[in-house]
């Protein structure tokens, strides 16, 4: 792996993040079942799916707040379950909406969390730029997607070489958000850091994600890079799309299934199927709702809960 | 549990970072109660003034009828629930886990000034003459509500915990409000041999700190993090049959209705308010003057405890100070215009305390007349005068809003609250009738004014809406 890590040419390379077989329940009800996953340095991974579906808790656990009831977590190649604090100041989190704080001034408060981290570069005129805070302002004072831009600035002020973002744009205007994500792209290349972000905002995932983690009812369904799945992701539509069930071969993963379609992701094109059966490129949210969509019992064709 | 000194350079400057703040308007900020802890502060001060030229002169037990060291009690308890305002903001914070070092340097500085404050302010009551292990042990066996609400248990926490640390808190609080009420407990606290009080006084601050140090595993348990994005943290305890609506109206009465405006989350029924009216006054008063730890007869004890039992007459409903309801109740539509809206408040407190209030003083006063005895005339003018200067405190919460046009909200709660208080320690038991009865009067007067003045201008003010 070539060592991009600008931030701390010095730090051992080990993987930002390591999750294996992760499991949590709260009460009788399973969260998290069986989760496994890595993200390497410099990747920008999008945690999709649907409310509930486990995405907040898996954020949860990966930065410590919650405590896995099995498997492991392991950040910068330690267990999340005793994070060095040299480690924790690798990191960043943005929250879904900013709580407390609400006595500080907007500038006194960016000064006191920064000494936490001892002694930083400046800061980054560009995320300065974006926020468009007034120092003096008091943070009770802020609106919802000041509050926002204030959690964001605290997360990214100290260059985190790991970012985790849990629908960090839901509260942003249009030119909020897209500038965020423009600066959040150049971040990373100027940086080489790892990103995990939760969004609803499938456009802009998308667009600025390296690698899609689709999490339903607790478990990754799919975890590939962003251009294996526009390139081998499609429709097969076909009248009776039962048939076309034994003719695909076990590579070909089946992400979803309509009275007329199959979801396959996997597709490589050179398979021969009935004449009547068009091949689609899914609509990347039609194929969110479809990937995402609760189930009674297991897919029939999910073969794997892993793809990449 | 993290260690209560910092161990490390590293630790010692967050711990140093974390407490200067308390010299900054931060801790000022959002945080009303540091204004009544002041004010309480100040009379402990005067009482220790009291005491120390009253123990000149005769013995702590007579001094003690003539100062009010209660005034210590209530600064020891609004100390601490301006240090859990202000190291909640920062402890409670959605990103405070997730930058190094900060939970614990609050946790720290929060149990470190909690300990300087219960010190200094034991050391203003010693400044009467009284030996500092003893105020020592009096000021911090008032701190035991603060410790039971440092250590309230997260909501989501299981019902077994919950109802373990619900039932020890309930304890001590009553063991605590008997002791305050039933007996000579300044008395008693403050005259403690030093062998007692030393082992004590360690055991209570270890559990104090102990209290503090561990709220950011509380703040952040588990639990408190469930999944936020739209389901719940733990199963249904009861299966909910399929043809059930998930979201069910429940049936509100007329009276339940018009008190949401009051309170939204759970509007009392009419019958409830009434009985506990009727009921709660005299049966606390019953109750705790039959217990053997007062001096004197039966009556002579519930005459001891009116006085201080006023506060249950005077209880507020925070009615004014908390409006965050107000915007989602109005675009309801039920209450018309803005000033329509704040009139059906004022209308909604009126009957309530204008039904319960006299039952309540009613039940107050019924022991005391049987039992001191007091004549019937005496009685019913203490009961009149207590009733008008009820009903005039209650409406003169919202007077902020009389001489400011937007209050900041710390303003609003002092005011919310000063109405017990006031009652507390301004009632006929204590004053006597004939300097009560203006003072009741100026009060109705002062109440009515608001009534009918108020409305108008909050109409015309901002509701809380979006900011904290």
């Amino acid at each position: 792996m070539q060592d991009r890590n600008i931030l701390h040419p010095g730090a051992p390379l080990s993987l930002p993040v390591e999750v294996s077989h992760l499991t949590k329940s709260f009460g009788s009800f399973k969260a998290l079942d069986d989760v496994s996953f890595s993200i390497a340095q410099g990747e920008t991974v999008a945690l999709l799916g649907r409310n509930g579906a486990g995405k907040s808790t898996l954020i949860g656990c990966l930065m410590g707040f919650l405590l896995a009831d099995g498997g492991s977590i392991d950040i910068f190649g330690h267990s999340i379950a005793a994070l060095p604090r040299e480690i924790r100041a690798r990191t960043g989190f943005v929250p879904q909406t900013m709580t407390g704080f609400g006595n500080f001034r907007v500038g006194q408060l960016m000064d006191y969390i920064a000494a936490f981290y001892g002694e930083l570069p400046p800061v980054d005129p560009a995320l300065i730029a974006w926020a468009d805070l007034d120092p003096k302002k008091q943070v009770r004072a802020l609106s919802g997607g000041q509050k926002q831009r204030l959690a964001i600035v605290l997360a990214m002020r100290h260059n985190p070489e790991f970012l985790v973002l849990d629908e960090p744009v839901a509260s942003l205007d249009p030119h909020a958000r897209r500038d965020f994500m423009n600066l959040l792209d150049a971040y990373t290349q100027r940086t080489g850091a790892s990103i995990l972000i939760s969004s609803h905002i499938l456009s802009d995932l998308e667009r600025m994600c390296s690698r899609l983690l689709f999490v339903r009812q607790g478990r990754v369904v799919l975890d590939v890079p962003t251009g294996t799945f526009r390139a081998t992701t499609r429709w097969l539509e076909h009248p009776a799309p039962a048939q076309l069930l034994a003719l695909l071969p076990p590579d070909v993963q089946i992400l979803g299934q309509r009275p007329d379609a199959l979801l396959v992701h996997g597709w490589t094109g050179d398979l021969s199927l009935p004449e009547n059966t068009l091949t689609v490129v899914p609509d990347f949210e039609d194929a969110f709702l479809e990937i995402t969509a609760p189930r009674t019992t297991p897919a029939h064709a999910e073969g794997s809960d892993s793809a990449a | 549990m993290m260690s209560f000194l910092p161990s490390g350079a590293l630790e010692r400057k967050d711990t140093i970072r974390a407490l200067r703040l308390y010299g900054t308007r931060v801790f000022i900020v959002g945080n009303p109660m540091v204004y009544t802890a002041g004010f309480f502060i100040f009379l402990a001060g005067m009482t220790a003034h009291d005491l120390h030229t009253a123990l000149l002169t005769q013995g702590l037990g007579k001094a003690l009828k003539h100062a009010n060291v209660f005034n210590a009690a209530i600064a020891a308890t609004f100390i601490q629930n301006c240090l859990q305002t202000h190291s909640g903001n920062q402890i409670g914070a959605s990103q405070a886990p997730a930058i190094p070092g900060l939970l614990h340097a609050e946790a720290r500085a929060a149990a470190l000034t909690s300990i300087v404050a219960i010190i200094a302010l034991a050391g203003l009551l010693a400044w009467s003459g009284l030996p500092l292990h003893d105020t020592l042990f009096y000021t911090l066996l008032n701190t035991v509500p603060a410790v039971v609400q440092w250590y309230a248990p997260p909501q989501q926490t299981s019902r077994r915990v919950k109802g373990i640390m619900t039932v020890i808190g309930v304890t001590l609080l009553l063991g605590l409000v008997l002791l305050t009420f039933a007996t000579d407990f300044p008395l008693w606290a403050l005259t403690r041999p030093a062998v007692l009080t030393i082992p004590a006084d360690l055991a209570m601050m270890s559990l104090l700190t102990a209290a503090i140090m561990t709220l950011p595993n509380r703040l952040h348990s588990p639990a408190m993090l469930a999944p936020t994005d739209g389901v719940t943290a733990s199963a249904p305890e009861f299966a909910m049959p399929d043809s059930a609506p998930r979201v069910a109206p429940q049936d509100l009465s007329f009276y339940q209705l018009r008190q949401m405006l009051l309170s939204p989350a759970s509007p009392t029924s009419q019958r409830n308010d009434l009985l506990i009216s009727l009921i709660m006054p005299a049966s606390i008063i019953l109750f705790m003057g039959s217990l053997p730890l007062g001096h004197g007869s039966f009556g002579t004890r519930i005459a001891h405890l009116t006085p201080g039992m006023t506060i249950l007459i005077a209880l507020q409903d925070g009615w004014i100070s908390n409006r965050k309801h107000w915007p989602l109740l109005l675009t309801t539509g039920r209450f018309g215009s803005r000033l329509s809206f704040v009139r059906a408040v004022f209308a909604a407190k009126a009957s309530r305390i204008f039904m319960t209030a006299p039952l309540r003083t009613l039940s107050l006063m019924l022991p005391v007349t049987l039992f001191k005895p007091l004549t019937p005339t005496h009685a019913l003018l203490d009961g009149a005068e207590l009733l008008v200067a009820m009903l005039g405190v209650t409406f003169c919460c919202p007077l902020p809003f009389l001489v400011m046009k937007q209050p900041p909200q710390g303003i609003i709660v002092a005011a919310s609250i000063a109405p017990a208080f006031l009652l507390q320690i301004c009632n006929p038991f204590i004053l006597g009738t004939r300097i009560f009865g203006p003072i009741a009067l100026a009060l109705a007067a002062l109440g009515a004014l608001c009534f009918f003045v108020v409305p108008s201008r909050m109409a015309r003010s901002d509701w809380p809406y979006e900011t904290e």
